[in-house]
């Protein structure tokens, strides 16, 4: 019964990126924030910061919309439509405390990488955080949604941020250095994964589902 | 098996694709007839035949709307739908737990 009653809820979480669109946006998007914080690293205009701010609310605002307005047209005629639920609030509270937990977990890591180890331990620590904090989200949809697609995002977020990351850190400081480092390196690996696996997603998809002439029900 | 062990289960949604539709419309707020047919894998006919009973024991709210032009049949249960899911699942847990 329990399971039943779970492989309802994983594949109502699964539909949300069952067609891909998510993962073309969210991939194309982190590849642009990438190149706007490589830009800013190479550059002293005072514009780029404020450009890539924008680009980055204006992302987050406008991205809802857009995923679902290509919904509309692509998947729900295809596959049905559905409205999420919006989180209760114990569930937006026990949200906030895991990640404020997570939060400073991570702030006390880099700590005491800086207290223990000096600056070169801290800058280690910190090469990893960000690898690691993609690779908790990504794995946690992965969970939730019973998804070995995003299983493998958050792998290659870990493994091959880490080591961008890292190999970073052997070079002298540079500002193609900061910018790998600021989070330039596992954007862009997390984006293009993320945007070659919607597309592949979105073809499957397109492939399974044609689009009938069938009376709506 | 004595009566007395048995659980006062609920059979308006203990029914196998009565649980399907009931959980997958417990996840979300609203879906349409077509997403039911997907998730379930139910026949048109079968879907029909129990979001009927479904809508009968008050469980289930359906609305026939339009999307421009073209008719919807949107679904979503009631409160009282949510209520008795959630009743029926710790009921279950709580025979599964005795066992």
């Amino acid at each position: 019964m329990s399971s039943v009653i779970r492989s309802a809820e994983q594949r109502v979480q699964r539909y949300w990126t069952e067609d891909g669109i998510p993962d073309l946006f969210v991939g194309l998007f982190f590849v642009i924030y990438a190149a706007l914080l490589w830009w800013d690293a190479h550059t002293d205009s005072g514009w780029v910061p404020i450009i890539r701010n924008t680009a980055l609310v204006l992302g987050i605002v406008l991205g809802h919309f857009v995923v679902q307005a290509l919904k509309a047209r692509v998947t729900y005629p295809r596959t049905g439509y559905v409205k999420y639920r919006t989180p209760t609030r114990r569930e937006i509270a026990r949200g906030l405390v895991a990640g404020l937990g997570i939060g400073a977990a991570l702030v006390l890591l880099m700590l005491a990488g800086l207290t223990v180890g000096g600056y070169a331990a801290g800058q280690i620590v910190f090469a990893f955080l960000g690898p690691l904090l993609f690779a908790g989200i990504l794995g946690a949809m992965a969970y939730q949604q019973a998804s070995g697609r995003y299983g493998v995002y958050a792998v290659l977020a870990l493994i091959g941020g880490m080591l961008v990351n890292l190999a970073s850190l052997q070079i002298a400081p540079t500002a193609a250095r900061n910018a790998i480092l600021n989070g330039a390196g596992v954007l862009t690996i997390v984006g293009v994964a993320m945007f070659a696996g919607g597309a592949w997603t979105l073809n499957r998809y397109l492939r399974t589902h044609p689009q009938t002439e069938e009376p709506p029900v | 098996m004595s009566e007395s062990i048995l659980p006062d289960i609920d059979d308006v949604i203990h029914a196998p694709a009565r649980l399907a539709i009931v959980a997958t419309l417990n996840a979300v707020e609203e879906a349409d007839f077509r997403y039911l047919l997907n998730a379930t894998g139910l026949t048109k006919g079968n879907l029909s035949t129990h979001l009927s009973k479904l809508e009968e024991a008050g469980y289930v709210q359906i609305e026939k709307t339009f999307r421009g032009k073209m008719p919807l049949t949107l679904l979503r249960l009631t409160p009282q739908g949510r209520t008795a899911f959630e009743e029926y699942r710790r009921t279950m847990l709580r025979f599964f737990n005795q066992m």
